[in-house]
């Protein structure tokens, strides 16, 4: 039974690889995070302010744990390629006797497995990197901080705990194969309503998150309330996209013209929750990237104040080179946030294509032109995006703004000497409105919106051109 | 004889004179042979000498048709056992058909038993559209269209089985050869 | 009358598998032509090639004198689309739309405004007595529904030929006898000419003649298997 189980087609290799990979990622990030937890809170000598100053390292610990959210999110994703023809093969085997429990372990398993060799490439590639990166400068300091482990019990919880929870999730996901041994058709498959609720509690968290951040709390519960309405947003925004999708295609199908919009209307209301899941990752990207934009631009703000604050020239000093390393990081974090989106995109493109087969077989075989269900795709995956997902990004540095608020100006009121070369004392003299670049931002956007409308596109080039009778002939 | 049955049936459902009865059986069976009033005669005479009919009254009119029949209680009860019989699904296996094409597969030579073989189903499949373009072309009632159903179905069953023995015969072939 | 669709010794094979080995087929306007043959006979591959949807490895399939088995993809698709008309034995229909958009879907795709079509669309469902399916979606109907559905949409652009695969296959006698006779009907009224591919002799009756396949070529005993003899 266990090779049955371990049988599969491309697809199935596909997400296996890409479930690896995402783990891999996943726990590189991880441990880079616990490389600077371990490093305490003392200064250390090493050349990256992120890396060197406490209270950065606290931020570039936070920005990683962050940047896992878009891996863990494709890593969600990855486990469903092929999800339709695994049901199918699993339904079989519970026909032929499997108990629930066989086949959740055999589900468990696989991901696990697939996660527990992704933890371990995650290992080779940290370890790579400390290696590589592991560089003096002149005054023989290092660059960042690759002469430090993460604790080994961190590493151990990282390593184990991955791909138990990765196994937990793909168990949740498959609860479906508790039920009937039968495998479901597509005529018996009735899919729920999407509800409000989602966007309800989207709209709780923002605002539960704005009172946080203009009472000025700082402190611990207070940091946790502030992550769990973040958490709320995001979570709320995810799960509300499919009644953005359900709604969209209504209008859609009020306003089509052609047949293409057509298509693409019916299918967003048939199955908001597939088109959902496209803009799921995208959205919770879109909300990251957005935070940290405003992050990186409220660093610039901090910068130009700082720079006006002196007449006269600018001593090299660890504040502006702080600022400097702060926003490159950001912008990191921006690129990852895109490329991460991107690829999760293209997956679910991918997916809804592959999946389908059966009815694009049918399309072309009446005729259809590849162009027509390419103008179909575009239509079903950018109108829930343009809805929504510029709308994430604003909302994402909204929630930064409020939470920042407003840059300090300060005046240099001394020095010591007087040329300023080694201490200055400054006196805040007043606070500088600041907020997103608003030219960048829609740059940003346009540019996120032209990529999903390539991946369409590159999704659509994998139709065939001609009629896929073996596809036609499955029933 | 099963007309005796369907004589019976029909006066079940209340008393009719000889020329209802014959009418009513032309309506029933349409694609059955008609039958003839003698034999209406005959069988009734038959069924009231075994005590299943009687005679119920006479018109003024006089003469045989018009004397009314009506079933009795005997003729009920022998109705209801036939009914209740079930018809013993072709025991013996009876047709010219067999008959011929077990002989041209088992003792004629290729040419000749194909030949046959090719005209027998062209006349089945020929009927086969009549009867269809029946169906498809005229105002038919129920029964009419029952007892075309049983014609196409029956002429379909024979196609079948006659491509079943072909291939048998052809799969023995190939055994026997190598 | 020169015929309206021909084809001259088509061979296709699937890898080393040989489907077709050499078929002649004409087809004249109104009439109904069935392909009969055992399973894997090439009955289905015939149809598939005659209607465009696959190129044979050889020989040569003309629709109206014009050559069609070497045009370009998009041409063969065009011409599915407003000439021919495809009914296989499974609907196929787009289970997202109602039976009316479905039915709309070739005209849109042809051009024609929404409205229009929809408006067609509505007439044919009519024709063929499943008016009251038009706002309800394929998950909604019957076997039977479905297949008149499809049907609509196979006629709605008022195709020269229709090609029909086993349309029957899935349905009960009663249901299937219905969108035969309705497809004979409306074959006539239009003028298309029909190829009916079919192993079931009772639906290949509603058709004025015949052929029968045997192993990829023309049985012209019609008995669809070599005839052996002696045991």
């Amino acid at each position: 039974m266990l090779r049955l189980a371990l049988a599969g087609t491309r697809t199935d290799r596909l997400r296996v690889a890409l479930t690896a990979l995402t783990a891999a990622l996943a726990t590189a990030l991880a441990l880079a995070a616990a490389t600077l937890l371990s490093l305490g809170f003392t200064p250390r000598r090493y050349q990256a302010i992120v890396v060197d100053q406490p209270d950065l390292r606290e931020l570039t610990v936070y920005a990683l744990v962050v940047a896992c959210l878009p891996v863990l999110a494709l890593a969600a994703q990855a486990t469903r390629i092929g999800a339709p023809a695994r049901h199918r093969r699993l339904a079989a085997l519970r026909l032929a006797g499997a108990t629930p429990r066989q086949v959740t372990v055999i589900v468990a398993a696989e991901t696990a497995a697939a996660a527990a060799l992704g933890g371990l490439a995650g290992l080779a590639l940290f370890e790579l990197a400390r290696v590589l990166l592991h560089r003096r400068d002149a005054a023989g300091r290092l660059w960042l901080a690759t002469d430090v482990r993460p604790g080994p019990v961190a590493t151990a919880v990282i390593l184990i705990g991955l791909p138990v929870l990765a196994a937990l999730l793909a168990t949740v996901l498959t609860r479906g194969l508790h039920g009937s041994p039968l495998p479901v058709t597509t005529r018996a498959v009735r899919t729920a309503v999407p509800r409000l609720w989602p966007l309800s509690l989207a709209g709780a968290g923002v605002v539960a998150f704005v009172l946080l951040g203009t009472a000025d709390v700082l402190f611990a519960p207070g940091l946790l309330l502030g992550l769990g309405s973040a958490a709320a947003v995001a979570g709320g925004l995810v799960l509300g996209m499919a009644w953005v999708s359900e709604r969209s295609g209504r209008l859609l199908h009020r306003f089509a013209r052609g047949p293409a919009a057509l298509l693409a209307a019916r299918r967003l209301r048939a199955d908001p929750w597939t088109g959902s899941r496209t803009v799921g990752v995208l959205v919770v990207c879109a909300l990251v990237a957005g935070a940290l934009l405003a992050l990186r631009d409220n660093h610039r703000a901090g910068a130009r104040a700082y720079l006006l604050s002196y007449h006269g020239p600018v001593p090299g000093g660890t504040d502006l080179d702080y600022q400097g390393s702060a926003v490159r990081m950001l912008s990191l974090g921006v690129g990852f946030a895109v490329a991460v989106a991107a690829l999760g995109v293209l997956l679910a493109l991918l997916e809804t294509v592959a999946a389908r087969r059966r009815a694009f077989a049918a399309l072309t075989a009446g005729g259809v032109t590849r162009g027509v269900l390419v103008r179909a795709l575009l239509w079903q995956a950018l109108l829930p995006v343009t809805l929504v997902v510029p709308g994430a990004a604003l909302l994402g540095a909204g929630l930064v703004r409020v939470l920042v608020g407003d840059v300090e100006v300060s005046a240099v009121s001394g020095c010591y000497p007087l040329d300023c070369s080694d201490m200055v004392q400054r006196s805040p003299t007043g606070t500088v409105a600041w907020f997103v670049d608003g030219a960048e931002f829609a740059a940003v956007s346009v540019a996120g919106l032209a990529l999903v409308a390539l991946l369409a596109v590159a999704a659509g080039a994998t139709l065939r051109e001609r009629t896929d009778l073996a596809a036609l002939r499955a029933t | 004889m099963s007309a005796s049955y369907v004589l019976l049936g029909l006066l079940a459902r209340g008393p009719k004179h000889g020329y209802e009865l014959k009418q009513a059986y032309d309506q029933r069976l349409p694609r059955a042979k008609p039958l003839a009033f003698g034999q209406v005669y005959s069988t009734l005479g038959r069924l009231e000498r075994d005590g299943l009919v009687t005679q119920a009254g006479q018109d003024q009119a006089g003469g045989p048709e018009r004397t009314t029949f009506a079933i009795t209680g005997d003729g009920r009860a022998t109705l209801e056992t036939w009914l209740a019989e079930v018809e013993a699904p072709a025991p013996y296996v009876t047709s010219a058909l067999l008959s011929k094409v077990v002989v041209a597969l088992l003792v004629a030579d290729p040419a000749r038993a194909t030949t046959y073989l090719s005209a027998q189903q062209q006349a089945h499949t020929g009927r086969m559209r009549e009867l269809t373009r029946l169906k498809s072309e005229q105002d038919l009632t129920v029964g009419d269209l029952i007892a075309v159903d049983y014609a196409l179905t029956h002429l379909d069953a024979d196609l079948r089985w006659l491509q079943t023995a072909l291939h048998r015969v052809a799969d023995l072939h190939r055994e026997v050869q190598s | 009358m020169s015929p309206l669709l021909s084809a001259r010794d088509l061979t296709k094979s699937y890898g080393v598998q040989p489907a077709l080995r050499g078929v002649d087929l004409d087809l004249h306007e109104g009439e109904i032509v069935a392909v009969r043959g055992r399973s894997g006979c090439g009955k289905s591959t015939l149809l598939h090639c005659l209607s465009g949807i696959l190129r044979p490895d050889g020989g040569q399939v003309h629709f109206r004198g014009d050559r069609l088995d070497d045009t370009s993809e998009a041409y063969r698709s065009e011409l599915r689309r407003t000439r021919f008309g495809v009914l296989l034995q499974h609907g196929h229909l787009i289970s997202e739309l109602t039976s009316a958009e479905n039915v709309a879907l070739p005209l849109m795709l042809g051009g024609g405004s929404r409205r229009a079509a929809l408006a067609a669309a509505a007439t044919w469902l009519g024709r063929l007595g499943v008016a009251e399916a038009a706002e309800q979606t394929p998950g909604q109907l019957s076997g039977g529904q479905l297949q008149r559905v499809a049907l609509a949409r196979a006629m709605v652009t008022q195709p020269a030929v229709l090609f029909a695969d086993e349309p029957t296959g899935a349905l009960d006698t009663l249901a299937g006898e219905l969108v035969m006779k309705l497809l004979g009907r409306v074959a006539r009224e239009q003028g298309t000419a029909v190829v009916v591919v079919t192993h079931d002799a009772t639906i290949a009756a509603y058709a004025e003649r015949e052929i029968v396949l045997l192993d990829g070529r023309l049985d012209p005993t019609g008995l669809g298997v070599a005839v052996a003899v002696g045991a």
